[in-house]
């Protein structure tokens, strides 16, 4: 028979193992008297060495440790107070900015929209007059027909 | 009943309630933690003392490690178990404690006797093993760690738990035997 490595043995007794290792050494263990007798002592070591009598923490201690808490806590709650009290004025600081940014691109939006909107004007006036000269030097290479009381006449271009 | 998780979250705020909580919690593990490892009462509780304290002011760095079933015990283990580590370096010389151990509520001396006897014994055996070993098999035993939280604990690489161990488990069966337990 096979037996299991030591350390395997210890993964078992110390709920190490995966559900599938530990099922096959379950199995392991029904036929094997060896390993039950080491896992059997492992389990009567550690009783032994598990604390009998767990002292507890002198009441001088424990004062000493409340006492140096409370101050420790106190400051702590100070600390948290004051950084709080920091973000809400930077909070406060970068909502104002945010104010006044706004405000300030609205104040600029206006002049700039009229500039812009004169801008465009002028642009259509020239572009309006070039258009304009263009179409008065354009040379008349049509027949226009010209109707005035009835009467057909015939204006030729150059 | 609150989750620990719920109770760290509330000592970061700073509550004292949290803390009074924690305290009634671990103070007592702890402190045979830091008793096995240096050896003196006097100075684990002076260092236990010290453990809270850093735990106090470091509660804000702690971040829960969900690798780790019990991440907040294992990350308060490594304050204490890295503490008393110093603190040996410092004095090298540490010997057991050799004050009698208080027992409460005992049915008559001949029996606080007798206890008192078998438990310095046995606090004899894990005294003579090496320190991480004694370490190891306090956070096993003592603690219910397991190998992972362990090495987190003691910053070595799991396998050196196991073998730490199974060295502990065989030097302390052998003293055992030696003294003629039945095992």
């Amino acid at each position: 028979m096979k037996h299991p490595q030591f350390s395997t043995l210890q993964d078992y007794f110390e709920n190490e193992l995966s559900d599938v290792q530990s099922r096959l050494l379950k199995e392991h263990l029904l036929d094997c008297n060896e390993c039950s007798l080491i896992l059997s002592q492992m389990a009567k070591v550690d009783t032994k060495f598990k604390s009998q009598n767990l002292r507890t923490v002198s009441s001088f201690t424990r004062e000493r440790i409340f006492s140096d808490a409370r101050r420790v806590l106190e400051e702590k709650k100070t600390k948290i107070h004051n950084a709080q009290k920091k973000a809400k004025v930077l909070e406060d600081w970068t909502q104002d900015m945010k104010d006044l940014i706004a405000t300030a691109i609205n104040d600029l939006r206006a002049p700039a929209f009229q500039l812009a909107s004169v801008s465009a004007v002028i642009a259509f006036v020239i572009i309006a007059n070039q258009s304009e000269q263009i179409s008065i030097n354009k040379p008349l290479s049509e027949e226009v027909v010209v109707y005035t009381h009835g009467e057909n006449v015939t204006v030729e271009g150059e | 009943m609150a989750s620990e998780t719920q109770i760290v979250d509330r000592l970061k705020r700073g509550e004292e309630e949290a803390f009074s909580e924690l305290y009634e919690i671990y103070s007592a593990p702890l402190l045979n933690h830091l008793l096995t490892m240096t050896g003196k009462i006097e100075l684990a509780e002076e260092l236990l003392h010290e453990v809270l304290m850093t735990m106090l002011t470091k509660i804000n760095f702690y971040e829960e490690d969900k690798r780790l079933k019990n991440s907040f015990k294992a990350w308060l283990y490594r304050i204490a178990t890295n503490r008393a580590i110093d603190e040996i370096r410092k004095t090298k010389n540490v010997k057991f404690e050799e004050a009698t151990l208080e027992l409460v509520d005992s049915k008559n001396i001949e029996e606080d006797f007798e206890l008192i006897e078998r438990d310095e014994k046995i606090q004899d055996f894990l005294n003579r093993l090496p320190l991480m070993q004694r370490t190891f098999m306090n956070l096993k035993i003592n603690s219910d760690l397991n190998h992972l939280e362990i090495s987190r604990i003691c910053s070595c690489q799991v396998n050196t738990v196991k073998q730490g161990l199974f060295q502990a488990r065989r030097t302390l069966k052998n003293m055992l035997l030696a003294e003629g337990v039945e095992l």
